[in-house]
């Protein structure tokens, strides 16, 4: 009987405790993904990708952006500048294309940007030292001119975060109303059959 | 019939069993899930050879992957989901093509979960009944039913990674079943049934061949798994399925792992333990059982090989036999089972740990993977190797231990 309690207990815990536990892991949440056209530009010496980031860019912490880089052909480094409305530069972040595998979802982690600064940056992605041969090639966003890219903020309150976790992922299954209302009573009444007396 | 059905625990654990089974299965989601189900999808049109369509349709489609399993499992999975397309509803086909990260964050995702991991709920309780009927009494029939539905590591592998290899488990703790009744012939057509699926459970095939009384029942047992591979094999051989179903996984990786002997030669370590256990199983004039030897084959290649972390189901079936018999075992398979789970976890790769939590929230995809972690302080691959081998050193041991002890 002893793995009987062994087991239920780690199924409940695997459920219920450690998405709260992982939680206290997470850095940084995504911010609205910006979907792909699916056609991509190389980024190498002079030829650079920019991008207006038009929303409040406070907390911002990083940025994640698709890049394609075949058999990992490229082993140059590549930076992501970000600057002020004013052009001051005031955060930077480099990858080096040895870590970037092919079509992966690549993050530029900087400090995270003051709640006292407010609005727009400008990001510009740059590979001065790869040549045409070996360049990186970004995912272009809907309009196929600037980088499809992903935004990345610090988390500010972990009980914040719990608690949007969990009721994010309530949502998520009453949003299946059929699904969720299924689910419910098998779950309800395979635990009423245990918990029934014998009569 | 109604006698291998029989559950021989209280109902009640029964019961629990299926409760814990139905809280896990929409909650965890492992990539593989989605890409073969998408490959399988492609039997609603009519396709019938699907490796030859993905390779020469690879550019059109959203997902790339070849579809690197037998024929066998592309029907199940693509007649399950059309049977079932009236409860997946009308976004599914769309769910499986997205091939970005938000897929998982659908509405409806967790229903396409728990629908496409319901078929393993059934098989994963066709396990139980069928080891129930491996042992003699009751007793012996409550233990070994206890310790299949109430031991985590069965659990997680079936439904977290929620990979399709409790179809040939069952297969293969259904041949054995068979074998043990003396059903020889019969036991090898599962065990090819099995293989239609993955090829594994053509390693076991020899043990069968041994265990004939006459040469007729061994070249029937030959016969048998040729005539069986031929006829699942011949409507989709091709380059593609070559290419795809062979040159990946167990096929090829059992024989990379070897020792240079100069001029191009290799001593290759699986094979050279694994033909020393057939010798062994040829000369075996004490009859051990079965689920000995098939366990020992498995625990041979997982010691000497990189394996996917759901192979560890297969041999699961059979260790809980080995434990039921004889628990003085727990020493061995617990701590073993712990290392060879420690392995794939430190893996490079997000999904062998917090990402599998995606469907709760897009969050635990951020989370840098263990590797990542240790990387900052140490060597990953060092600590995997290590765990790696003190599990292949201890899976050894016991596998010569649990052969050698039938001996004395």
């Amino acid at each position: 009987m002893r793995n009987v309690f062994i087991t239920v207990g780690i199924v409940l815990i695997a459920v219920f405790v450690t998405p709260c536990l992982l939680a206290f892991g997470v850095r940084y949440t995504k911010g609205v993904e910006e979907e792909s056209s699916g056609v991509v530009k190389s980024v190498y010496q002079n030829e650079v990708l920019s991008k207006s980031f038009k929303t409040d860019p406070r907390n911002l912490t990083g940025v994640g952006i698709g890049i394609k880089n075949p058999d990992l052909r490229n082993k140059k480094d590549i930076f992501l500048a970000v600057y002020t409305q004013d052009g001051s530069l005031i955060r930077e972040s480099v990858v080096n294309g040895k870590v970037i595998p092919d079509g992966e979802f690549i993050k530029f982690m900087f400090n995270p940007i003051p709640a006292t600064s407010g609005g727009e940056v400008r990001f510009v992605l740059s590979a001065p030292s790869a040549s045409s041969s070996d360049a990186l090639e970004i995912y272009l966003a809907r309009n196929n001119k600037e980088p499809a890219i992903t935004p990345l903020y610090q988390v500010d309150s972990v009980p914040g975060l719990l608690i949007s976790t969990y009721s994010g992922w309530a949502e998520k299954l009453l949003a299946d109303r059929t699904f969720a209302a299924a689910y419910l009573v098998v779950l309800g009444s395979l635990s009423i059959t245990l918990l029934a007396r014998k009569t | 019939m109604k006698q291998f059905f029989s559950v021989s625990i209280p109902k009640k654990l029964f019961v629990l069993a299926i409760l814990l089974r139905i809280l896990v299965m929409p909650f965890f989601f492992h990539p593989d899930i989605k890409t073969f189900n998408f490959q399988s999808s492609f039997l609603r049109s009519g396709v019938i050879n699907i490796y030859d369509y993905l390779v020469s349709h690879k550019e059109e489609l959203p997902l790339k992957e070849e579809f690197v399993y037998f024929p066998l499992t592309y029907y199940f999975l693509g007649g399950y989901q059309i049977i079932m397309s009236p409860l997946l509803g009308d976004n599914f086909s769309a769910w499986l093509s997205n091939a970005n990260g938000s897929a998982i964050e659908q509405i409806g995702v967790f229903r396409y979960l728990f629908i496409l991991k319901f078929p393993y709920l059934l098989l994963d309780l066709l396990v139980m009944f069928t080891l129930g009927n491996l042992v003699v009494g009751e007793e012996n029939k409550k233990k070994i039913s206890l310790l299949w539905l109430f031991n985590p590591f069965t659990i997680v592998l079936i439904y977290v990674f929620g990979n399709i290899d409790i179809i040939p488990v069952f297969l293969t703790a259904l041949s054995l079943l068979f074998a043990s009744k003396g059903r020889l012939k019969l036991s090898s057509l599962f065990l090819c049934v099995a293989a239609g699926f993955k090829v594994y459970p053509l390693l076991f095939i020899p043990f069968l061949m041994f265990r004939a009384k006459d040469f007729k029942t061994v070249l029937q047992i030959i016969l048998t798994s040729v005539i069986f591979l031929v006829a699942v094999i011949v409507p989709v051989a091709s380059t593609s399925f070559f290419s795809s179903a062979f040159a990946s996984g167990l096929t090829t990786r059992i024989i990379n792992s070897g020792l240079s002997i100069g001029f191009g030669e290799m001593v290759i370590f699986p094979v050279v333990l694994l033909s020393g256990l057939f010798f062994f199983a040829l000369s075996d004039k004490r009859g051990i059982e079965l689920e000995k030897y098939f366990f020992s084959a498995l625990i041979i290649i997982f010691s000497l090989i990189h394996f996917h972390i759901q192979w560890l189901l297969w041999i699961s079936p059979f260790a809980c036999l080995i434990l039921s018999k004889n628990t003085k075992y727990s020493a061995y398979l617990l701590p073993l089972s712990v290392l060879a789970f420690s392995v794939p976890f430190l893996y490079q790769d997000k999904y062998m740990s917090f990402s599998l939590f995606t469907p709760i929230s897009n969050i635990y995809n951020l989370i840098p993977t263990p590797f990542s972690i240790i990387q900052r302080f140490y060597d990953p691959y060092q600590i995997q190797s290590v765990f790696h081998s003190a599990f292949a050193g201890g899976s050894l041991l016991f596998a010569w231990k649990l052969l050698k002890e039938e001996l004395v």
